[in-house]
């Protein structure tokens, strides 16, 4: 098996096919710190691309509550134990990933959900991971804790799904990395289904072949962010393209927050997939279960995000998540604002670090009105 | 490394044990042929046993769940029929679940009667013709529509008045509505090549009774179509077969094949004998070479796995350098 380069496991790892980056690629952060799960993501996903017959289990993007949310049903702990022992020395992944733990005569460690697995897209919403106890007070980690992880398709680098597919009639695009299921060549195997980690591979009752999240590339070739993006009404997403680590331009504004700054982190990193949705990490969660989760760089992304006053250029890329429906190529921040640019280098958005102050009377003499304090 | 391991140790043995390839004779029949397995027709023909491996040369491996089918023909001059039949305890024809998986079989012929295409579904320069049957069609065809959500989850609204569906629009087979044929007609190249016909005009039906499959496969025996294969009464052609079980979780790659070609001889058409206005072998200038698999053959693979197998012998007690660990 060809060995290539994963830099998120920091070492070559073993992969069916020959490394091939894709021209740019496709990538989204989201501030996990920020989500409060109202599932307008989800349901943006929903009515724009499964809305139909067959569909009505899918969630291409879908919000859960962790620690006890899943969906499919515990995907996430079945791939962790099934990988087995996952340890790190420094940021160099020691275990196996899902290719190189794969059993003989198969090309991904993985599982087929069952059936009913999709059947709880809500289980253990909003569910905290232990009973509040008398005379318990809040402090960072807090003892009591949940948090929402917005989840959809990674468009992985080195996607299982491509790899497991015996027709290859999974592809990953050369213009801008998104992965999509050829419709017209897929045969319903779901062998993808087993193979993806993430379980973000979906069959269809109806046309009897597999769907998948299509990075919403109608807009994206357009210029325009994801309808999941650009619908999140607390503002906690970018799209953005990513570039591998020695080729990071901190004008771009998701290599800022990821090779830059280190503040977004991929999810699962072990499985191997090189995922390119990436999280800042919520800083109220204890830190084994985030280790686990983003990989060993969240002690580092989560003091960055408690000290964020103290960096105007890391404030400023963040108050660009949600200010735009454009895709931003490359951002500045300067004389108190950030600005967003397209591909032209055109300006196409500019939002004030600091929203200002204004203090008006309480008798507006020209209106002839009296003003209540009524926020 | 492994692969090389793998022909050694799996397919070879295989090969060498199925060396004699089975002689399936397609006779001649003044009767109609229909896509029935009960017909009495049928019991006037003796079957041919054709055992079968799980497919190990492809990711990803599996099969294994059937052992062997039973495998008939008969030709009028103008249609050629196969009936296969194959022991299987459970009943499969749920496609609409995302667990479960359709009772299936296949028979596979090379393109160009002349060729020798590998017999693991043709090569890049030689390909097969694979007529490919499913219980989930037959269902659909037998419950008078579609078997989709409502008959998995019922209770269900009748129709959503939304959605795409892309894969239909695109023209995906799997995906259409309304199937006229259980039978899949496919061209190959190869592992992952299968595409399916411009028309799919291979008739079957196959029922299950008492843990048996039974399903006949329908075709006239010249279609005109390129990449269908042809069959020429009093000549001979290969044949091949694959078999899948639902409930063993076996689809695609996943499947029971058989690991040669089988030879299929077509019985002339006596003189006069064919139905009225059907093109006959007398008919037909065509001069095809006769491309079996003739005792010398299975010689040569003999000679070839004993040589193999000293090597495999010689290879496993020769001390070899320890592989580097991947880091």
């Amino acid at each position: 098996m060809p060995s290539v380069t994963n830099w998120q496991i920091n070492r070559p790892m073993e992969y069916p096919y020959e490394e091939s980056r894709p021209k740019r690629q496709f990538a989204a952060v989201f501030d996990t710190n920020k989500c409060i799960a109202c599932q307008t993501c989800t349901m943006a996903c929903k009515h724009t691309w499964t809305s139909g017959r067959g569909q009505e289990y899918m969630f291409w993007n879908n919000v859960e509550t962790k620690p006890y949310g899943f969906y499919p049903l515990g995907w996430d702990v079945k791939i962790l134990s099934l990988l087995g022992v996952n340890r790190w020395v420094g940021h160099t992944y020691q275990g196996k990933t899902v290719f190189e733990a794969a059993p003989p005569g198969q090309t991904v460690l993985g599982y087929l959900p069952d059936d009913l697995d999709w059947a709880h897209p809500n289980i253990g919403e909003d569910e905290p991971a232990g009973t509040v106890e008398k005379g318990d007070y809040f402090s960072l980690p807090h003892k009591i804790w949940c948090f929402y992880l917005p989840r959809l398709c990674n468009h992985c680098t080195y996607p299982a799904c491509l790899a497991a597919c015996p027709r290859k009639a999974i592809y990953k695009r050369p213009e801008d990395g998104i992965v999509l299921v050829d419709q017209s060549r897929c045969r319903g195997y779901r062998e993808c289904m087993r193979a993806c980690p993430y379980k973000k591979v979906l069959y269809n009752a109806v046309t009897r072949v597999s769907e998948k999240c299509i990075g919403c590339y109608p807009l994206v070739e357009q210029g325009f962010q994801t309808q999941c993006v650009t619908t999140c009404i607390g503002k906690i997403r970018l799209n953005g393209w990513i570039s591998p680590p020695d080729k990071a331009d901190p004008e771009k504004p998701i290599d800022f927050l990821v090779h830059i700054k280190k503040i977004a982190l991929p999810l699962y990193p072990q499985t191997g997939l090189e995922p390119n949705i990436y999280y800042i990490p919520p800083i109220h969660v204890p830190i084994n279960y985030l280790r686990q989760m983003f990989g060993p760089g969240v002690e580092h992304a989560i003091n960055l995000y408690k000290n964020l006053k103290d960096d105007e250029q890391l404030l400023g890329c963040l108050t660009l998540f949600g200010a735009t429906n454009r895709w931003i190529e490359k951002f500045k921040v300067a004389d108190g604002y950030a600005f967003g640019y397209d591909a032209k280098g055109a300006e196409i958005v500019r939002v004030p670090l600091k929203e200002p102050i204004y203090i008006r009377p309480f008798e507006d003499q020209e209106h002839q009105a009296v003003r209540h304090n009524t926020p | 490394m492994r692969r090389v391991w793998i022909i050694l140790l799996v397919v070879l043995p295989s090969l060498l044990a199925q060396a004699q390839a089975a002689k399936l004779t397609a006779k001649f029949t003044e009767q109609e042929l229909l896509p029935d397995p009960t017909a009495p027709i049928w019991n006037q023909v003796q079957p041919v046993v054709i055992s079968l491996s799980p497919q190990q040369m492809a990711k990803p491996f599996g099969g294994g769940a059937i052992k062997a089918l039973s495998a008939r023909a008969l030709h009028n001059g103008r249609l050629i029929a196969f009936l296969l039949e194959w022991g299987d305890a459970t009943k499969d024809q749920e496609a609409a679940q995302t667990d479960r998986f359709s009772d299936a079989v296949a028979v596979q012929f090379p393109v160009d009667p002349k060729a020798t295409p590998s017999p693991f579904m043709g090569d890049a320069q030689n390909a097969v013709n694979i007529w490919h049957w499913q219980a989930a069609w037959q269902r659909d065809i037998d419950e008078g529509g579609l078997a989709d959500v409502d008959r998995a989850y019922p209770p269900y609204a009748d129709e959503v008045p939304y959605g795409i569906y892309v894969a239909r629009d695109v023209g995906n087979w799997r995906s259409q509505r309304d199937h006229k044929t259980p039978v899949e007609n496919l061209i190959a190249q190869g592992f992952g090549t299968l595409t399916h016909q411009e028309l799919q005009h291979v008739l079957g039906r196959g029922v299950w009774e008492d843990g048996r499959w039974k399903v006949v496969f329908v075709r006239a025996l010249h279609t005109g179509l390129l990449g269908d294969a042809r069959f020429i009464p009093g000549q001979k052609s290969l044949i091949n077969f694959a078999v899948w079980d639902g409930s063993s979780g076996e689809r695609g790659a996943q499947k029971s094949v058989s690991l040669v070609w089988h030879e299929l001889m077509l019985e002339a058409v006596p003189a006069g004998g064919a139905l009225p206005g059907t093109p006959a072998s007398a008919t037909t200038k065509e001069v095809v070479r006769v491309v079996g698999v003739p005792g010398w053959v299975a010689v040569v693979l003999g000679v070839l796995g004993v040589l193999l197998g000293a090597i495999v012998v010689w290879l496993l007690y020769h001390p070899r350098p320890s592989e580097p660990e991947i880091g």
